[in-house]
């Protein structure tokens, strides 16, 4: 005969612990119960830990500031900056100070970057030079070759001093000229290479990115807040005084939320013109039928339940109802609704920017810098890819908390 | 009143419409059709407001069309010229009642731009391309994530099923416009195996005599294979980015309802009949499921248009999508707000058909 | 042993069963043991959340997959929690069938109701073809009183009454051996559970099935049944001729059972007996005997041992400490006479 007490030491530990715990430990307790759903809540917890302090803290992650145009252009991710070199007659003009003079003339090769480079290079050297207190004139005088070989016999034959290339570029061809060395190399620019590569204009990707966050967690928060701070209120206060109000209501709203969200954010970004403030007005106007919605059912349901029946026969005031039994009976879908909604925000923004509404376009943004990546598509794959990238990863990660806390949360599911 | 393309489209779509509506209230029950009675009347009010909401978002929210058209080099006489033109003088109650009129009359205004052409010819041009590329994403996406969705749901909790909830999750995180540049990037791009813009080789449309001006449609109608070739070769990569995202959602909704058909009495008892799991599954509760979810997919038709508004633009695929995206850009207002009503009254009208057809294909009559 | 002259048609041995859940594991069937004859009706009581389905499920393996299932189910010498998928789908429906208790929920609401005949049949022997499948059931739906018209009808389309002749009618159509009825006139009105009953009776007659009914209507045992099996908590408590128990319940639970039950007769409103305490949480059941706590005759070896479903007659088994020795015991052990 089997003894009845094996049943209950058989109960694992774990469970018999989630009767006594409090909320946020049996949450912890039962990641075994929920399975995977568990762990997407954690992981999509864990990276949006990550990605506030990356909105919070951007000037820690971020290498460079994202406005500057720090870099050449369209350097591919991990390409280190091309350095540039000197090139002169050995014992000749080969370093930067050597170039002191008005007339001082450098060959450079038509339609590279050198001529960019070495004015860049002249001119933090001379305020360098003047800082110390000297006054020199460090302005060589351009002069312009078809091809670098053009350039090196130039320079070889002492009609220049000296000429400024691409190293990689220059030293293949160095062979040819055995009285030429390579001098200084022209780190004006800088040295360590960018992670995500540059854009078109030279800004680092990687910094672009980091600070991208911030503008659209701001957005996407703003918005799915200010729709809460509105379509609660409207909801539980339609769902609780039923009338004529409460009908018109319901009738706009559910009119609203019939209607192709982004095509109303677009309407409404166009005609309110670029600016922060109005695209989170345009994207909040999309969520409060969504909250409005959730609210209003609940409360309806809740009304008529026999504690709040309870509650009225005792005289408890309606606000106090509201506040006391129906609020925290809609705060549990509100926590999933919420979620989503930053998520969708997030891609609803991304999209304006991305066909050219809302934010002003100097902001670093996502969505702008997808819009004018797209341009460069054969040149440089990298201009799309990581904005786009991090647009996915953070609405994934709401995506993921609000899907699975759903699942965990819906009483419809739960027991299956 | 001449009939433009687009008008006859709209038209004849509607007529279709009340066709379907007209023919189930006859078949229906007493139930059904007291239930499609109300459901009519209440589109009404619903497309009224719309159309309201719509008309003041765009006239009573700050910003001058007229200045914004004519840039401010424009001189006071054009302006006063422009305002008196579009009737923006009138009060605005006036121009709301105008405005109305003018829809009833399916009159959305000329364009600001480009040659001032109706906006209902322009439109009527521009509807067949979306009509192209979101009904073969929509079969697609409905197939595929239906039936995933109904796999994930047979092996609920297993690796398969969260496997399909992680790609449906991601699949509706990634934003759809990246979605296809990416794909131009490794498809068009790196593989050179499709074409990453327009609709059909110019080469080859000069000689596809064009009837519906839905480019598949009409080379299959006139036999023009090569045409027909480049057209699905043109409509691969949008598609697929569209038909990606929608996937998603449905393999979602489908999910849930399969899940919560499956632990119904009647799968019980057919197992207790010795039927084979797989039968219930796809047989027995996706069949129940699918009357939600035809619902849902009703509801994700507005999902459906933004993805076609990005797409359009990614592709630059000359849908109504990329027409509005255009005309935000040039300032017309006018035609903004015309695309806009259009996409507004189709979801309205799409809504109220898939209620409809719900209430008629469920056998249960509810209402 | 007893009842010699009758077969027997499933063995149940030592079944345990046990649903994992949220709170921990649920022990809903815990160490039953029992014989279902052939050509009897055995009636299966208890309070809702006895475990009274489940044991009905368990036979045919319709638990959740994440049941720990133990101990024996011997059908026709063979071992049926030991059956392959495949195995397990030839028997169900062909073997032993079930009916519901809500005929509404049981059927495809989007199947016409042939259609879920032709399946089952089809299911069973793949090569039938529809028409002859059609021609199969006729007889059988005549028989149960569906008008033929009538079966080409979805399932909302028919009375209550009439969806569960359908139910019947899945249930028979391939000739088992035992019925299992869980609950199966629960929805049914007073007037249509008579006429059901009835034909119960007439089915068993001719089709010689056995027919577990599932239930927890006692009145509705006393009038049907062979045998009654009283389930308490997951065990059985009592089980025996439906004369010898309603004559002489011997489980202090059965009494109270038996007491607790109205009759129709106006003339004394006798005081109906109300059972003290609540049936017991199944994720922490009570050590000992399950009924202990609740019991008027409870005895301090109760609560530390668990008693065994033993023979006290002939015809009646009896899972109490009141009729059965234990060393620790220090009150007499009940003799009954037979």
């Amino acid at each position: 005969m089997t003894s009845t007490q094996e049943t209950s030491v058989e109960v694992p530990q774990w469970q018999q612990d989630l009767e006594q715990v409090g909320f946020v430990r049996r949450l912890f307790l039962a990641r075994r119960w929920y399975g995977a759903d568990w762990w997407f809540v954690a992981i999509g917890l864990a990276l949006l830990v990550f990605i506030f302090s990356m909105a919070f803290f951007p000037d820690f992650y971020a290498p460079f500031d994202p406005r500057a145009e720090v870099g050449p252009g369209l350097l591919a991710p991990g390409e280190p900056p091309p350095s540039f070199v000197l090139v002169g007659k050995a014992g000749g003009a080969t370093m930067l100070d050597d170039l002191i003079g008005d007339d001082v003339r450098i060959g450079i090769v038509i339609a590279s970057q050198s001529s960019s480079i070495i004015r860049e290079v002249t001119e933090a050297r001379q305020a360098e030079l003047i800082a110390q207190g000297q006054d020199v004139r460090l302005r060589p005088r351009p002069q312009r070759y078809d091809t670098l070989e053009e350039a090196l016999e130039a320079v070889s034959a002492g009609e220049i001093p000296t000429a400024v290339e691409l190293q990689s570029e220059i030293e293949p061809l160095l062979e040819n000229y055995p009285d030429l060395e390579i001098g200084e190399t022209l780190s004006g620019a800088i040295q360590k290479p960018f992670v995500l590569g540059t854009n078109q204009i030279g800004q680092d990707m990687l910094s672009r990115v980091i600070w991208g966050t911030r503008i659209a967690l701001l957005v996407a928060f703003s918005a799915a807040i200010f729709a809460l701070l509105i379509g609660v209120p409207l909801g539980l206060i339609a769902g609780f005084w039923s009338g004529r109000l409460e009908r018109v209501l319901t009738l706009v709203m559910d009119s609203l939320y019939s209607f192709p969200g982004l095509i109303l954010a677009i309407a409404i970004a166009a005609v309110l013109g670029p600016g922060i403030m109005n695209v989170i007005v345009a994207i909040a106007t999309l969520y409060v039928p969504t909250y409005y919605r959730i609210t209003r059912g609940q409360t309806l349901t809740v009304k008529q339940s026999l504690y709040v029946e309870a509650a009225r026969s005792l005289g408890a005031k309606p606000v106090s109802i509201l506040l006391r039994y129906i609020l925290p009976n809609v705060i549990p879908s509100l926590v999933v609704i919420f979620s989503v909604n930053v998520a969708d925000a997030i891609l609803t923004e991304a999209g304006l920017a991305f066909i050219g509404l809302g934010l002003p376009p100097d902001i670093p943004d996502w969505g702008i810098d997808v819009a004018s990546g797209q341009d460069y598509l054969r040149q440089a794959w990298w201009l799309v890819t990581f904005p786009g990238i991090m647009v996915s990863v953070v609405t994934l990660a709401f995506s993921m908390l609000g899907e699975s806390l759903s699942e965990i949360l819906n009483p419809r599911l739960s027991e299956l | 009143m001449n009939i433009s393309p687009l008008s006859g489209i709209c038209l004849g779509s509607l007529g279709i419409a009340l066709l379907f509506i007209i023919f189930a209230f006859l078949r229906g029950s007493p139930g059904l059709r007291s239930y499609i009675l109300t459901r009519v009347v209440l589109t009404l009010p619903m497309v009224f407001i719309l159309v309201t909401v719509i008309f003041f978002i765009m006239r009573v929210i700050p910003g001058d069309p007229v200045t914004s058209q004519l840039g401010p080099r424009g001189t006071e006489a054009q302006r006063e010229h422009m305002r008196e033109q579009l009737g923006l003088n009138d009060p605005i109650m006036v121009q709301y009642v105008k405005y109305l009129g003018k829809i009833v009359r399916l009159d959305l205004g000329t364009a600001l731009v480009l040659g001032n052409r109706p906006i209902v010819d322009e439109l009527s041009e521009r509807l067949p391309a979306t009509i192209e590329l979101t009904i073969p994403a929509m079969v697609i996406a409905v197939g595929f994530g239906v039936l995933s969705g109904a796999y994930a749901a047979q092996h609920r909790k297993k690796g398969v099923d969260y496997g399909l909830r992680l790609f449906s999750i991601a699949a509706y995180s990634i934003p759809v416009f990246w979605l296809g540049l990416i794909l131009q990037v490794v498809f068009g791009i790196g593989l050179n195996i499709a074409p990453i813009a327009g609709r059909i080789d110019p080469v080859i449309n000069i000689d596809l005599n064009r009837m519906t001006n839905i480019l598949t449609l009409d080379a299959l109608l006139t036999g023009n294979w090569r045409a027909l070739g480049s057209a699905l070769h043109h409509l691969f990569l949008p598609s697929l980015a569209l038909a990606t995202v929608l996937t998603g959602v449905f393999l979602r909704l489908s999910r849930i309802n399969v899940i919560e058909s499956l632990v119904e009495d009647y799968i019980t008892a057919g197992r207790a009949r010795g039927i084979r799991e797989r039968v219930l599954v796809y047989r027995h509760a996706l069949s129940n499921a699918l009357i939600p979810i035809v619902t849902l997919i009703g509801l994700q038709f507005s999902v459906l248009l933004a993805g076609a508004i990005l797409t359009e633009t990614t592709f630059s695929w000359p849908g109504m999508g990329l027409y509005l995206v255009e005309r935000i850009g040039q300032r017309d207002y006018t035609a903004v707000q015309g695309v806009i009503l259009v996409f507004a009254l189709s979801v309205a009208v799409i809504s109220l058909l898939t209620d409809i057809i719900y209430a008629f294909i469920d056998p249960r009559v509810r209402y | 042993m007893m009842d010699n002259e009758k077969e027997v048609l499933v063995e149940i041995r030592d079944l345990d069963v046990r649903y994992k859940t949220r709170l921990g594991p649920v022990s809903a069937v815990d160490d039953v043991s029992f014989d279902i004859f052939q050509g009897e009706i055995l009636g299966l009581v208890g309070e809702s959340g006895c475990g009274k389905s489940t044991m009905g499920k368990a036979l045919m393996r319709l638990l959740p997959p994440a049941t720990d299932i133990h101990g024996k189910v011997i059908f026709d010498g063979a071992d049926v929690l030991t059956f392959s998928e495949d195995q397990l789908r030839d028997f169900r429906g062909r073997r032993i069938s079930m009916i519901f208790q809500d005929p509404m929920t049981s059927l495809n609401p989007v199947q016409r109701i042939d259609n879920h005949l032709v399946e089952t049949i089809q299911v069973h022997e793949p090569d039938t073809k529809e028409t002859d499948a059609l021609s199969r059931i006729r007889g059988l739906v005549e028989r149960l009183g569906i008008q033929k018209e009538r079966i080409e009808d979805f399932p909302h389309q028919l009375s209550g009454g009439m969806r569960q002749r359908v139910m019947i009618s899945l249930g028979l159509v391939l000739n088992p051996s035992l019925i299992i009825a869980d609950e199966a006139t629960t929805s049914l009105d007073v007037i249509v559970e008579a006429k059901f009953l009835d034909e119960l009776r007439e089915i068993l007659d001719e089709f010689g099935v056995s027919i577990l009914v599932i239930t927890h209507n006692i009145a509705l045992v006393a009038e049907l049944a062979d045998r009654i099996a009283v389930m308490y908590a997951g065990r059985i408590a009592e089980l025996g001729s439906i004369y010898s128990v309603f004559d002489n319940p011997l489980h202090p639970y059965t009494k109270g059972l038996l007491q607790s039950v109205p009759s129709i007769k106006l003339d004394e409103r006798e005081v109906l007996y109300k059972m003290p305490g609540e049936p017991p949480n199944l994720t922490h059941p009570p050590p000992g005997c399950r009924f202990h706590p609740r019991c008027p005759e409870v005895m301090p070896i109760c609560s530390n041992h668990t008693p065994s479903l033993l023979h006290v007659t002939s015809k009646q088994m009896v899972n109490c400490w009141l009729y059965q020795d234990h060393p620790e015991k220090d009150q007499p052990t009940i003799e009954v006479a037979t």
